[in-house]
C-alpha cells in the first residue's frame, strides 16, 4: 500500500508581506504546488493521499480560494484524497472544508470522527472541531486487532512526546494511538518534515509559509507492505519557492562585494525570498553600496527583508575627506558624528549624500 | 590707501582738480552743475574702468563736450607704502593708461592689470563694471541715490572680509558649499515640517492617518473575522451542549415517568385508605350508638331509683312543715292581742293630754295680748308728739334755704349798686397860693378847700375861674336808678316772705329744718314699733281677745307646765311598748307565711318528681333488655377492630410508596424536566440563531481581507517609518546646521558689530546691527525686536547702511585702510541726525580717508573736515587748495 502524506497546505494564505506581483505569483503557486503533489501521487501510483489538516489557512477564506482549491484537486484524477480539518480550518459551523464540498467521488472531507474505508486501507481521521480543543482529538480511536487491513490515523496537532511539556492545545498522544494497533500516524501542524518515530511522521508544509520553518517543502511517500509492517517513508521535495534566511557580518568593502556576488549567484531569484540580518561596521561608501545593492535586489527577488539596524557607519579617512567642511559645516559634521542618537547617524548619512551631490 | 589728488580734464565739460586731499575727512561741496558728480564719475572710471575701448558708457563721456575732446583723469594716491600716479585718457586709440609708482611706470594693459590688482577688482572690460564687481569697493563706494541701499557684497569683498575676520577671530567660514548644504537641508526639512512652527506637513500626517485608518480597518476586519470564528466555536459548543441537554432531559423524563407511576400507585393506596377511613367512621358511629343505648338503659334505671328516693324524702318533709305552720299561727294570735292592749292604754292618756294643752294655749295668748297693748300705747304717744311738731311747722313762715339765698343775693345787689354810685363821686381839693374868693368865700393863701362832688357842681373863683365838676362822666343818673331797682327788688322779696330782714329769714329756715328732722326720726321710731301696722295689731288684739273669751274656762283653770310634762312622759313610754309589741306580731306573721310557703313548695316538688318518674318509667319500658344491648355492643367492637386493621394496611402501603414525600418528588422531577427542556430549547434557539448568522455570511473572503489589510498596514507602517526616518534625519541635519550656522554667524559678525556698536549707540541707542554670516545687512535688533532693513525708514536705512559701511571698511582696512567715497549720502537724514552722523564720520575718519561729496554745503558747516573744498558753480577750472 502506498500513501502520499502531506499537510498544512494553508490555501488562502495571502503572503501579502511579499508585496506586489510576487505576492500574487506566490499565492497562485500554492495551488500549483497542490497540482505538483497530484503529479507525484499519480507518478507513484499511490492508493490515497492524506492531508493532515490545515488544508486552508482559515475558515474565513473566500469563494475564490475555495474554487481554486476545487480546481487544483481535480488534478488528483481518481486518486482518493482525504482532507482533514486542522486548527486553521476546524470542523466548526463555518468550516471552509465543509463549504468546499465533495468535488468528486474520491475526495473525502473528514469532518466527523468516523473511519473512511478505502480499498487497501482504513483511514481514521481525528478532525479538530474547534480551534483550541484541549481534549485529545484522537481519544475516540478504538483499539484494533492486527488483521487484514492497514489502518492509518490522520491527526493534526502537537505530539505529546514531541519533547514539549507546554499546555498547548490539540495535543496528540502518539504512543497511545500507536499502542491501539494502528500502522501509521500521519501528522500535520509542524511545517517541517519530522519523524516522531517509525510509524509517526509530520510531513511538513509543501510550500513554506515563514522563514523560520525547518525543512519545509516536502511530501512523504509512505509505503506499508502489510498490516503491522513498519512503514517505509520517503521525503519528496515539492516546493517551488525558496525561503532563505541569512545572517551576515560586514566589516570591509570586500564583504559587501562578496555579498553582492552571493546574491548574484542565487538561482531562480524571482522565486526566492530572502531574510537578511546584517551587522557590522561599514564605511559610508560601503554602506551606500550596500543600500544600493539591497534596493536593487528588492525588485529582483520575490522578497528581500533586511534588518540592517546593527550595521554601524564608521566614516573612513576618505569619507571624512568627502565630508570635509569649513566653518559651521565642519562643526555640524562633528556634532553629528559625535551624536549618539539614530537621528544623528541618519542626519550624517544624509549630509554625506548632500555633500556628494553638491560636489 | 590715501587719494591725494584728483584732476579731470574735458570730463563731460569739466576740468577741475582736487588736490591736497587729506588722509582723513574730506568734504567736497558744490551746488548742482558744479561738477561734483562728474568728479566722482571720473574717479570711478580712473580706478575701475579701462581706458581702452569706446563702449557706450565710455562713449557717453564725450556726448556733452565738443567733438574730439578726450576726457582725461589723473589720480594720485598712496597705497602699500608707495605713491602712485594714475593717468587715464578715454576715447583715444588703444589703452591710454599710465601708472607710475614703486619706481616703475606702467602703461596700457599692463598698467590696467596692475591697477586692478592694486584695487582688488577684476580688470576693466568693455562693459561698465557693476557695483558688485568692484571688489571691496562695493562696500566703500556709495553713488548718488544709493545711500539707502545696504552694502552689497561680491566674492572678493566676501573673501576679504572672511579672511580678515577669520584671521581676527580664528573662525573659518563655511563658504558657498555650506550655504548650498544648508539650503538643501532646509528644503529637505521643509518637505516634512513647516518652516515656522515645525508642524508636520501632509506627507507625514497623511502617512500617519493612513496607518491609523488601516489599523482601524484591520481591527474591524479582525473583529468581524473573530466574530464569525467565535460564532462557529460557539455553535459547536452549543451543539454539544444541546446533545448533552437532550440526554439529560431524557434521563430526567424517565425519572419523572417512574415517579409518576409511583404517584399513581400511591393515589390508589390513598383511595383505599379513604375507603377504610370511611368504613371506620361508619363503624365508629354504630359502636357509639350501641354504647349510648346501653348507657341510656343504665342511666334510666338509676334515675328512676333516685327519683323514688326523692319522693319519699319529700313526703316526710311535708309532714314536718305542716306541724311548724300550725305552731306559728298560734304565736301570731298571741302577739296581736298584746298590741290591742297597748292601743287602749294610749287612748286613755290622750284625753288628759288634750285638756292640758288647751290650758297651756290660753296662758300663751294672754301674754301676747299684754305685749301688744303696750306697743299700741307707746305708738299713741309718738303720734301726739308728731302732731305738735306739725302744728309748729304750719305756724312758721314758709322760708326755705333757697329763699334765704335769694334774699342774700338781693342784699348784695343793693350794696353793689350803692358802692358804684358812691365810687362815681369826686373829691376836689383846692390849695390857695394867694387869697382867693371861691363861690364867694375867701380862701386865704396856704389854705385848702376840700369839696365832695356827688353831682354836677359849679365853682366860682372870683376873678380867677369858673369851674364845672361832673363826677362819673355823666353816669350818676343811671347808677342811682340801678340802686333804686335793687332796693325795690329786696323790699319786694322781704315782703313776699313776710320777714324783716335776711337774719330773720335765716332763723326761720333753720327752725323749719330742725322740726322736719325730728318729725322724720319719730316716724321711723313709730314704724319700728308697729312694723305690721296698726290695723293688723288691732285685728290681732281682737282675735286674741275672742279666743280668750271662748276658752274662758281653760284660762280660768290655770296652767301648770310640770303636770303637762309628766303626762307627756307617760305617753312616750306607752307608745314605745306598743311599737315593740307590733314588731313581735309582724315577725310571727312572717314566720307563719314562711311555714305556709314551705308546705306548699314541698307539695309541688313531690308532684314534679312523681311526674318525672312516670315519664322515665315510660321510656325505660321502651328500651331492649340490658343483656341484649351488651351483646350488640360486643359485636360492634369486633367490627371496629377489623376496620382499623384494614386502614393500617392501606397506610403502610402508602408510606412504602413514598408517602407525603412522593408528591414533592414528583413536582421536583417535573420541574427538573421542565428546566432541562427549557434549557434545551434555549440552546436550540441559540444554535438556530448562530446558524442563521453564519449561513448569511457565505464566502465573503473575510480572512483574505484581514490578510490584505495586515499587509497594507505593514506597508503603510514601513512607509511611515521610512518617511519618519527621513524626516527626522532632515530635521536633525537642518537643526544642527542651523544651530552651527547661527553660532558661526554670531562669531563672525561680532567683530563687525563691535566696530559699529559705538557709532550705533549714538544714532540708535539700545540697538545692534543685524548681519548674516555673509555680512549682509539684514536690519537692526533690539533686546526683544528685530527690524528688517527694508522695514526701516529711509533715513534710518541711510544711516544704518553708512554705519555698516564704516564698520566693514574698518574690518577690510585693518591692515591697509581704504577710502570711503560717499556721494550725497545723507539726503534722507534730518538736521539733528546729520549732526550725529557728522560726528561719527569725523570719528571714523581718524582711521580711514573719507571723500564726502555733497551739494548741501551748509548742512556740513559743523562737520569740521580735515579738508573742505567748495566747487564753484559751473566749475571748469582747478579748485585751488
Amino acid at each position: 500500500m502506498k500513501l502520499l502524506h502531506t499537510a498544512d497546505w494553508q490555501l488562502g494564505l495571502r503572503l501579502n508581506f511579499v508585496g506586489g506581483e510576487a505576492a500574487a505569483r506566490l499565492r497562485a503557486q500554492r495551488f500549483d504546488t497542490v497540482r505538483a503533489i497530484a503529479r507525484l501521487a499519480l507518478e507513484h501510483e499511490v492508493d490515497a493521499v492524506v492531508v493532515a489538516g490545515d488544508v486552508f489557512d482559515d475558515n474565513g477564506v473566500g469563494g475564490d480560494t475555495l474554487q481554486q482549491a476545487r480546481d487544483a484537486l481535480e488534478a488528483f484524477a481518481d486518486v482518493p484524497v482525504i482532507l482533514l480539518p486542522g486548527n486553521h480550518d476546524p470542523a466548526t459551523a463555518d468550516s471552509a472544508l465543509a463549504r468546499l464540498g465533495i468535488t468528486r467521488p474520491g475526495v473525502h472531507v473528514a469532518l466527523a470522527r468516523e473511519p473512511i474505508r478505502l480499498d487497501a486501507l482504513e483511514v481514521y481521521p481525528c478532525p479538530l472541531t474547534s480551534r483550541h480543543a484541549y481534549d485529545d482529538p484522537a481519544g475516540w480511536l478504538p483499539a484494533q486487532d492486527r488483521q487484514e487491513i492497514i489502518r492509518v490515523v490522520l491527526a493534526h496537532g502537537g505530539a505529546l512526546n514531541f519533547g514539549e511539556t507546554t499546555e498547548a492545545p490539540n495535543r496528540i498522544d502518539v504512543d497511545a494511538i500507536l499502542g491501539r494497533g494502528y500502522d501509521y500516524l500521519a501528522l500535520g501542524d509542524w511545517h517541517g518534515v519530522f519523524r516522531v518515530n517509525a510509524r509517526a511522521w509530520y510531513s511538513g508544509a509543501p510550500e513554506p509559509t515563514r522563514f523560520k520553518e525547518k525543512r519545509p517543502g516536502h511530501v512523504l511517500l509512505v509505503e506499508i507492505d502489510a498490516p503491522g509492517a513498519e512503514p517505509r517513508v520517503t521525503e519528496l521535495p515539492v516546493a517551488r519557492t525558496r525561503w532563505i534566511t541569512r545572517e551576515l557580518e560586514l566589516f570591509e568593502d570586500a564583504d559587501v562585494e562578496a555579498f553582492a556576488a552571493w546574491l548574484d549567484g542565487l538561482p531562480e531569484k524571482s522565486w526566492s525570498l530572502l531574510e537578511l540580518t546584517l551587522r557590522g561596521q561599514l564605511s559610508l561608501a560601503a554602506h551606500a553600496r550596500l543600500e544600493a545593492l539591497i534596493a536593487d535586489y528588492a525588485s529582483r527577488l520575490a522578497l528581500t527583508r533586511v534588518d540592517a539596524g546593527a550595521v554601524q557607519v564608521a566614516p573612513t579617512a576618505d569619507d571624512l575627506e568627502a565630508l570635509h567642511g569649513e566653518g559651521y559645516l565642519g562643526r555640524a559634521i562633528n556634532v553629528l558624528r559625535e551624536g549618539e542618537s539614530p537621528d544623528d547617524a541618519a542626519a550624517l548619512r544624509l549630509l554625506y549624500r548632500l555633500m556628494k551631490e553638491s560636489a | 590707501m590715501h587719494i591725494k589728488r584728483i584732476a579731470v580734464e574735458s570730463w563731460r565739460g569739466l576740468t577741475c582738480e582736487l588736490d591736497d586731499l587729506a588722509p582723513g575727512l574730506n568734504l567736497i561741496c558744490g551746488p548742482n552743475e558744479s561738477g561734483k558728480s562728474r568728479l566722482v564719475q571720473a574717479l570711478r572710471f580712473a580706478l575701475f574702468e579701462s581706458s581702452k575701448g569706446r563702449a557706450r558708457h565710455k562713449a557717453a563721456l564725450s556726448s556733452w563736450g565738443a567733438a574730439g575732446e578726450r576726457p582725461r583723469v589723473e589720480v594720485e594716491f598712496q597705497l602699500g607704502g608707495a605713491t602712485w600716479m594714475l593717468e587715464k585718457t578715454y576715447l583715444g586709440t588703444g589703452c591710454n593708461t599710465v601708472l607710475r609708482g614703486g619706481g616703475k611706470t606702467l602703461e596700457g594693459e599692463e598698467a590696467e592689470d596692475r591697477l586692478a590688482d592694486l584695487m582688488g577688482v577684476s580688470p576693466g572690460g568693455t562693459t561698465e563694471l557693476k557695483s558688485s564687481e568692484r571688489g571691496i569697493w562695493s562696500l566703500l563706494w556709495v553713488d548718488q541715490g544709493d545711500s539707502r541701499e545696504p552694502p552689497s557684497h561680491n566674492d572678493i569683498s566676501q573673501a576679504r572680509l572672511q579672511d580678515q575676520l577669520s584671521a581676527e577671530i580664528g573662525e573659518v567660514a563655511a563658504g558657498e558649499l555650506g550655504q548650498r548644504i544648508l539650503a538643501a537641508a532646509r528644503e529637505l526639512k521643509t518637505r516634512f515640517y513647516t518652516d515656522k512652527t515645525d508642524a508636520e506637513r501632509p506627507v507625514l500626517r497623511d502617512g500617519r492617518a493612513r496607518v491609523e485608518q488601516l489599523e482601524a480597518d484591520l481591527a474591524e476586519a479582525e473583529a468581524r473575522h473573530r466574530a464569525v470564528a467565535r460564532d462557529a466555536d460557539d455553535l459547536e459548543r452549543l451543539r454539544r451542549e444541546e446533545r448533552d441537554l437532550e440526554e439529560r432531559a431524557a434521563r430526567a423524563e424517565a425519572e419523572l415517568s417512574a415517579a409518576g407511576e409511583r404517584h399513581r400507585q400511591a393515589a390508589e393506596a390513598v383511595r383505599q385508605l379513604d375507603v377504610c377511613n370511611h368504613q371506620m367512621e361508619l363503624c365508629r358511629l354504630e359502636l357509639e350508638r350501641r354504647e349510648q343505648a346501653l348507657a341510656e338503659h343504665t342511666r334510666l334505671s338509676e334515675e328512676i331509683r333516685r327519683l323514688g328516693d326523692d319522693i319519699a324524702g319529700l313526703e316526710q318533709a311535708q309532714g314536718e312543715a305542716e306541724a311548724a305552720r300550725q305552731q306559728a299561727e298560734q304565736a301570731h294570735a298571741e302577739a296581736a292581742a298584746e298590741v290591742g292592749e297597748a292601743d287602749d292604754a294610749l287612748a286613755a292618756l290622750g284625753g288628759e293630754l288634750q285638756s292640758l294643752r288647751r290650758r297651756q294655749k290660753s296662758a300663751t295668748l294672754g301674754a301676747e295680748l299684754a305685749q301688744l297693748e303696750r306697743r299700741v300705747e307707746e305708738a299713741a304717744e309718738l303720734t301726739a308728739r308728731m302732731e305738735a311738731i306739725r302744728g309748729e311747722l304750719a305756724a312758721l313762715a314758709p322760708v326755705t334755704a333757697e329763699d334765704v339765698e335769694r334774699l342774700r343775693a338781693a342784699r348784695q345787689a343793693v350794696e353793689g349798686a350803692r358802692a358804684r354810685l358812691e365810687g362815681a363821686s369826686a373829691t376836689v381839693e383846692l390849695h390857695a397860693q394867694r387869697d382867693l374868693e371861691v363861690d364867694g368865700r375867701t380862701l386865704a393863701a396856704g389854705e385848702t378847700h376840700t369839696l365832695l362832688a356827688e353831682d354836677e357842681k359849679h365853682l366860682e373863683i372870683a376873678g380867677v375861674a369858673s369851674l364845672v365838676i361832673r363826677p362819673g362822666g355823666g353816669e350818676l343818673a343811671r347808677l342811682r336808678d340801678a340802686l333804686a331797682d335793687a332796693e325795690r327788688a329786696q323790699a319786694s322779696l322781704l315782703e313776699s316772705l313776710a320777714v324783716a330782714d335776711v337774719q330773720e329769714a335765716d332763723g326761720i329756715a333753720q327752725r323749719r329744718r330742725d322740726l322736719q328732722s325730728e318729725l322724720k326720726r319719730l316716724r321711723e321710731t313709730l314704724a319700728r314699733l308697729l312694723p305690721e301696722g296698726r290695723d293688723e295689731i288691732d285685728a290681732r288684739i281682737r282675735e286674741i281677745r275672742a279666743q280668750l273669751d271662748a276658752a274662758r274656762e281653760d284660762a280660768e283653770a290655770g296652767f301648770d307646765p310640770a303636770v303637762l310634762e309628766q303626762a307627756e312622759a307617760r305617753e312616750r313610754g306607752l307608745a314605745a311598748r306598743r311599737e315593740a309589741l307590733r314588731a313581735q306580731r309582724d315577725a310571727r306573721a312572717e314566720a307563719l307565711a314562711k311555714a305556709r310557703e314551705r308546705v306548699r313548695t314541698l307539695e309541688i316538688q313531690r308532684d314534679e318528681k312523681r311526674r318525672q318518674i312516670e315519664t322515665l318509667r315510660e321510656r325505660h319500658s321502651r328500651l331492649p333488655a340490658a343483656a341484649e344491648l351488651e351483646r350488640d355492643l360486643e359485636e360492634a367492637r369486633r367490627t371496629w377492630s377489623e376496620r382499623v386493621g384494614a386502614r393500617d394496611a392501606a397506610q403502610r402501603r402508602y408510606e412504602e410508596l413514598g408517602g407525603e414525600q412522593l408528591e414533592l418528588e414528583l413536582r421536583q422531577a417535573e420541574q427538573a424536566v421542565q428546566q432541562l427542556r427549557q434549557g434545551h430549547r434555549e440552546v436550540q434557539q441559540a444554535c438556530i440563531h448562530i446558524e442563521g448568522r453564519l449561513g448569511s455570511i457565505g464566502d465573503d473572503g473575510r480572512y483574505e481581507r484581514v490578510q490584505d489589510l495586515e499587509a497594507e498596514l505593514n506597508q503603510a507602517r514601513a512607509d511611515l517609518a521610512r518617511l519618519e526616518r527621513e524626516a527626522h534625519a532632515a530635521r536633525r541635519l537642518y537643526q544642527v546646521l542651523g544651530d552651527e550656522y547661527q553660532g558661526a554667524r554670531e562669531r563672525l559678525t561680532e567683530p563687525v558689530i563691535a566696530r559699529i556698536r559705538p557709532y550705533l549707540a549714538d544714532l540708535f541707542p539700545g540697538s545692534e546691527v543685524w548681519l548674516d554670516e555673509e555680512m549682509n545687512l539684514l536690519g537692526m535688533r533690539g533686546e526683544r525686536v528685530e527690524e528688517d532693513f527694508e522695514s526701516l525708514s529711509g533715513g534710518a536705512r541711510e544711516q544704518l547702511a553708512l554705519l555698516v559701511r564704516i564698520g566693514l571698511a574698518e574690518v577690510v582696512g585693518a591692515d591697509e585702510s581704504w577710502p570711503l567715497v560717499l556721494d550725497d549720502v545723507l539726503v534722507n537724514t534730518d538736521a539733528e541726525r546729520i549732526r550725529r552722523v557728522q560726528r561719527l564720520l569725523y570719528q571714523a575718519a581718524r582711521n580711514m580717508q573719507i571723500l564726502l561729496f555733497t551739494c548741501h554745503g551748509p548742512l556740513f558747516d559743523l562737520l569740521g573736515p580735515d579738508r573742505r573744498i567748495e566747487l564753484p558753480p559751473a566749475a571748469r577750472r582747478a579748485a585751488g587748495g
